[in-house]
């Protein structure tokens, strides 16, 4: 709850008359009296009882998985929420056309978009989960060194396409990145114990050139463990294979993309604030040998501590 | 500090108050013809299975005679058995987890959605029935707020799909394309087609198969209503004009138009503005109009084939228009219909069997209808009601048409008629309420040799001004009154003798 101004109320004191007779004894003046004292409140005031909306749950069934496309956390309008059978979830980004969000357990509560006029977004339920990559997943960098683009996917040439469902309603979501071609699909697994990770298997086609890479995760708590396995926040690891070999992970400096910059500079400056200093974060960044355009990177993501 | 404090204090006072007056959204008063309106078109409920919380967004109809339901909860349903004649429902449910629904059209074996974000091409591969394949369309807009509804056409014959996109929280333009609308070919092509949208709602062809949409009232809108999107037009709400630059099939921006004018001297001035073609006065004539169609049933539904069926979301009624083009402006009437739904409608569906299937929710504004979920048909009994079944302009005044043979004393009366006009401010504030009113004198009346029109000389019409019937004192031949009294009629233009 908060205050948006320009909100059109409905009439609460039609002819001067209160409609609500259960406070105050329906007298007008003492209701509008008490509204003052609210909002004189300002930024302190608190959100009044009978505001808060009941929860709901989006439940994933044992054979099929579940997808909503409402806002996300962390996305915005085009999100893509997936729930798996195996309990594992992810938030794709259709506008930014990346991975963001790895979770297991609950998938999410819809009543931000689905009660009222539909004015919240979608909430993860567990606390728990990690942030993969920031946009854009893909680059053609001149040499290994070359800093990673900050630009919007859009303007460096990506677009959403859509994405197709196997028998168990799984999405292999088709994009581009300029000529190249990509279908991207998470399928969730158990292991020997029943622990739930998942494999991701991402299809390169049409691809010019020989420099092509890959970013693995971008965000402030990445390692490199061993046998060039990425650790994300201490747990999820990533074992990147391309065409079946493994892949040189490489953990490098990066920044947040020129849309987080924008929108930090623009809070503070909305404030009177200086400029912000943006702290660097990490990449973990993974060369795409081509051949003939081509090349099929396996990703797979498994929970470091036992499971819960 | 304490200036800040007070600033915001300020700031806050004002939003409280300016959202108390005429805008406020108090529902208006009923017609009172419900009782009588059911004589002649019955509402039948269409049951819907227990659990399911079908907020309907948008209707089609698949070639097989089911009914297709879009929701606001992002379910694709084909429904068989809402066209029967003791209703017994049963759902299939094709696609799900879509943002909300508020365009699909079936064609060619694959259907067309206008959710939020995108519009998407949407096919059943492996023929079970369920959705497999998702293909984006079109995804060139943006986004800076949740209000920033999207509403589709069905493909048009050409196989396109026409979207008018909301502005940002219904003032502002934050996002590109925000207030435009656009027309996406079946391959994804997306042109801008008309700027100065403000707050849409659904997008069809008219009776003449032009393609039109619905727009809510508020800034630069006086009243809702029915508007022609005309390519290269512009529709009113000048703030997405920055968006011009994006659009270079649209020229140059038009000049802007002056806040607190009227519509009438800022179409004049203005040649991209498109004037409102039906007005629908605020409160008498619904809320929110939403989904419209046309009867195309070709007398199954009743006297009123080929018009325009236009369902309100806060009053939970239906109403009628009317369209004509005069010295090339569309322009036309709308008319009372049938009220006493259950819920606030935000689409309506013609069957092939000639009913009128509605639905809508309740969620997240105040409308008069009390029920959460609701699933309605409207079904013609068979009798004709009396009616006033269309008006359209001459030089010197209007022609009534009537559903039934009128009583030639009264209806060759001129006292059996009063016709006043007004307009609304044309500004940038939320709505207006109705000005420069007057009243135009019914110099004579003809009745036809059919006794099925009238023809209404005035002492003067009115450019620019909806021009309000009550016909009081028409009787049928029968000696019965108008089921319907009033109609309203928004002049652009006059003709020329």
């Amino acid at each position: 709850v908060r205050f948006r101004p320009d909100t059109i109320m409905p009439q609460f004191f039609p002819d001067g008359e209160s409609a609500f007779t259960q406070f105050a004894g329906g007298d007008a003046k003492a209701q509008l009296h008490a509204m003052w004292e609210y909002l004189a409140l300002g930024r302190n005031t608190r959100q009044p009882s009978g505001m808060t909306r009941p929860s709901m749950e989006i439940l994933v069934g044992e054979n099929e998985a579940v997808m909503l496309r409402r806002s996300a956390p962390d996305i915005g309008k085009r999100g893509i929420s997936v729930g798996y059978p195996k309990k594992v979830n992810i938030t794709f980004d259709a506008e930014r056309v990346v991975m963001h969000h790895l979770w297991r357990g609950q998938f999410i509560d819809p009543a931000g978009v689905w009660s009222g006029q539909g004015s919240g977004r979608v909430r993860i339920i567990p606390r728990e989960k990690v942030h993969l990559a920031g946009s854009p997943a893909f680059a053609t960098l001149t040499t290994p060194k070359t800093r990673w683009p900050t630009a919007s996917a859009r303007s460096l040439g990506y677009r959403f396409r859509g994405y197709d469902l196997d028998a168990q309603r799984r999405p292999t979501f088709r994009y581009d990145f300029g000529d190249a071609q990509i279908q991207d699909k998470c399928e969730d697994h158990a292991d020997a114990n029943g622990v739930a990770y998942l494999v991701r298997t991402i299809r390169v086609r049409g691809a010019k050139g020989n420099s092509l890479y890959f970013r693995v995760a971008h965000g402030s708590g990445l390692e490199e463990g061993p046998n060039h396995i990425a650790i994300v926040d201490r747990r999820v690891s990533i074992h990147a294979q391309v065409d079946g070999q493994e892949a040189l992970c490489s953990k490098r400096t990066s920044t947040v993309s020129d849309e987080v910059r924008d929108k930090l500079e623009a809070r503070a400056k909305e404030r009177n604030q200086p400029p912000p200093k943006i702290p660097p974060v990490q990449e973990l960044v993974i060369p795409v040998p081509l051949k003939n355009g081509a090349a099929t990177i396996r990703l797979e993501y498994r929970w470091l501590e036992a499971s819960k | 500090m304490m200036r800040r404090t007070t600033h915001r204090l300020l700031a806050l006072a004002l939003t409280l108050y300016v959202s108390i007056p005429a805008s406020a959204q108090e529902l208006g008063g009923t017609w009172g013809t419900a009782d009588a309106e059911a004589e002649y078109y019955r509402i039948v409920d269409l049951p819907l299975p227990k659990n399911l919380p079908l907020e309907v967004g948008s209707f089609d109809v698949v070639p097989d005679g089911r009914l297709v339901v879009g929701t606001r909860r992002g379910d694709i349903y084909l429904v068989n058995g809402a066209f029967d004649p003791r209703p017994q429902l049963r759902f299939r449910r094709f696609a799900s987890g879509l943002d909300e629904i508020f365009g699909v059209g079936y064609r060619d074996g694959s259907f067309y959605v206008t959710q939020q974000t995108e519009v998407t091409r949407i096919r059943d591969l492996d023929g079970d029935e369920r959705a497999d394949r998702f293909d984006t369309l079109s995804d060139t807009w943006g986004f800076e707020h949740y209000h920033e509804f999207s509403w589709g056409s069905r493909p048009d014959d050409d196989g396109n799909i026409w979207v008018v996109l909301g502005l940002s929280a219904s003032y502002h333009y934050r996002a590109k394309f925000r207030g435009w609308a656009m027309k996406i070919t079946p391959d994804g092509k997306t042109t801008p087609i008309a700027s100065g949208i403000r707050s849409a709602g659904g997008v069809a062809p008219n009776e003449h198969g032009e393609m039109f949409y619905v727009e809510s009232q508020g800034p630069w809108n006086g009243s809702c209503s029915l508007k022609h999107l005309k390519p290269g037009g512009f529709m009113g709400h000048p703030i997405s004009f920055e968006a011009y630059k994006f659009a270079p099939n649209m020229g140059p921006k038009p000049i802007e138009p002056k806040s607190g004018s009227r519509m009438a001297v800022e179409s004049a001035r203005v040649k991209e503005l498109v004037p409102y073609a039906v007005v629908f006065p605020y409160r008498k004539m619904g809320q929110s109009i939403s989904g419209f169609r046309v009867d195309k049933s070709g007398g199954k539904f009743g006297p009123f084939q080929n018009q325009i069926f236009v369902a309100d979301y806060s009053l939970s009624i239906v109403m009628r228009a009317t369209t004509e083009k005069v010295n090339g402006v569309w322009q036309g009437a709308c008319y009372q219909f049938r009220e006493g739904f259950s819920t606030g409608l935000l689409a309506v569906q013609f069957s092939p069997q000639g009913q009128l299937v509605v639905g809508g929710t309740n969620r997240g504004w105040p409308v008069r209808g009390s029920r959460q979920y609701v699933l309605e048909r409207l079904d013609w009994t068979g009798k004709t009601p009396f009616d006033i079944e269309r008006i359209s302009i001459r030089p010197k005044g209007f022609v009534l048409r009537f559903t039934k043979p009128v009583d030639s004393k009264t209806a060759s009366d001129p006292k059996s008629y009063e016709v006043s006009h007004f307009t609304h401010i044309y500004h940038k504030f939320y709505g207006s309420p109705e000005v420069d009113q007057g009243d135009a004198k019914v110099v004579a009346a003809k009745v036809s040799e059919d006794g099925r029109e009238v023809t209404l000389e005035l002492d003067a019409i009115t450019k620019g001004h909806v021009h309000a019937f009550h016909a009081s004192g028409v009787l049928s031949a029968e000696k019965k009154p108008l089921l319907h009294k009033r109609a309203y009629y928004t002049v652009n233009e006059i003709p020329k003798p």
